[in-house]
């Protein structure tokens, strides 16, 4: 018999999450884009039910912000934003701001990167798309990030 | 003893018998499946008609009749119709169009000098007049070709002429000559879901912003983009 999302144990969860994400990476790496897309469909429900699983499933998503992987790093970041800003934003800011090459392929650092920085726009009421105006936020969570001219130009 | 020709009498007997059975079985099938347990709801001629009180066919029928009438007035009706289009058209390109106010344009002296943005947000192509045109084959045909290894690309998407007015998308201002690769690398990034987005394609969910917001995000795709690549975004 099936088992559905919601009775898998929270490790199983998070260990197809991790597995999927991976693939994902590889997928933006060789730039096939629909394959992403239908990996990033199955890490959704997973992300819901963990968000919904209280204490063990945001723990275990609180758990993944040290994971090694960029991707996984940066899907639970996005949920940890929800409840925990202070500790998903500095995950969030050195994601954007670190040089994730030459480990990542420059499709996949720029998807980490720009979902990051979206983020962030999003999390602190940004809508001029100028990442410059991200360094006053960020420096409050100790992440320097150095001014870039030709985005004011 | 049986001899062999009463043998193949008897397998042909036999073989004769199952070939019955499988017709009389076959022949209870089609009764089956041509029952009508809705035969009470089957419609009828009226009364004082030709064939009335008969059952008459259901609609389905009744279009596979018409399909000979159609496929014969079809083409006809298709060609009457490019020519009514090609009388009117002009005439309706030059009716004022909902989205021909001025108003909508954002006006050269929003256009800040110094940072090139307009109001806070958009930017301007630095020293070059702004020219618009109603699509994209006119802008296609004043720019010429994008040369080699290059292509044009819509800052806001080109699709999205239909909610904005085409003079704004088809305009020198939300046109970029890039390099190939950095091309498609953006298309990519437009491609791809992300939470960033709420789980939809990113050019789904660009396109519910202003014009100006989506005119800003495209520009820092664009200079992200060419900064992961190796491209001087000052530059490109």
């Amino acid at each position: 018999m099936t088992r559905t999302i919601s009775d898998k144990p929270t490790d199983a969860l998070v260990a197809a999450l991790v597995e999927y994400e991976e693939q994902r990476r590889l997928a933006i790496r060789r730039e096939d884009t629909p394959a992403a897309n239908r990996l990033y469909d199955k890490t959704v429900p997973i992300l819901k039910e963990l968000v919904l699983r209280e204490p063990e499933g945001r723990d275990a998503l609180e758990a993944l912000l040290q994971h090694a992987s960029a991707f996984v790093r940066l899907s639970a970041a996005a949920k940890v934003l929800g409840w925990a800003p202070n500790k998903a934003i500095p995950v969030l800011g050195r994601l954007y701001t670190e040089d994730l090459k030459p480990a990542y392929s420059p499709a996949e650092s720029g998807d980490v990167r720009l979902t990051a920085k979206e983020l962030l726009y999003r999390h602190f009421g940004i809508r001029s798309f100028n990442p410059n105006h991200l360094i006053e936020p960020l420096k409050a969570y100790g992440i320097d990030w150095p001014y870039r001219p030709h985005f004011d130009r | 003893m049986r001899g062999p020709d009463l043998t193949v009498k008897y397998n042909r007997l036999i073989w004769n018998l199952a070939a019955e059975r499988v017709r009389r079985a076959g022949s209870g099938m089609r009764s089956v499946i041509k029952a009508n347990p809705n035969w009470h709801l089957q419609p009828r001629a009226l009364a004082g008609t030709p064939g009335g009180g008969q059952w008459i066919a259901y609609l389905a029928t009744g279009a596979a009749s018409i399909l000979p009438v159609l496929m014969r007035l079809g083409p006809k009706a298709v060609r009457l119709f490019r020519e009514i289009a090609r009388r009117v058209g002009p005439t309706l390109r030059r009716l004022p169009k909902q989205w021909g106010e001025k108003s909508k344009f954002p006006d050269e002296e929003e256009f800040d000098t110094e940072t090139r943005r307009i109001d806070p947000m958009s930017r301007q192509r630095p020293g070059q007049p702004v020219l618009r045109f109603r699509n994209e084959r006119e802008l296609r045909n004043y720019l010429g070709p994008a040369g080699p290894g290059r292509e044009w690309h819509h800052i806001v998407e080109k699709r999205l002429e239909v909610l904005f007015s085409p003079e704004l998308i088809h305009s020198t201002d939300n046109i970029i000559n890039l390099p190939v690769d950095l091309h498609r690398h953006i298309n990519g990034k437009m491609s791809r879901k992300s939470s960033a987005t709420n789980d939809i394609v990113r050019r789904f969910y660009v396109s519910r912003f202003s014009f100006r917001d989506q005119y800003n995000h495209g520009i820092d795709l664009i200079r992200e983009a060419a900064e992961e690549l190796g491209y001087d975004p000052d530059n490109l």
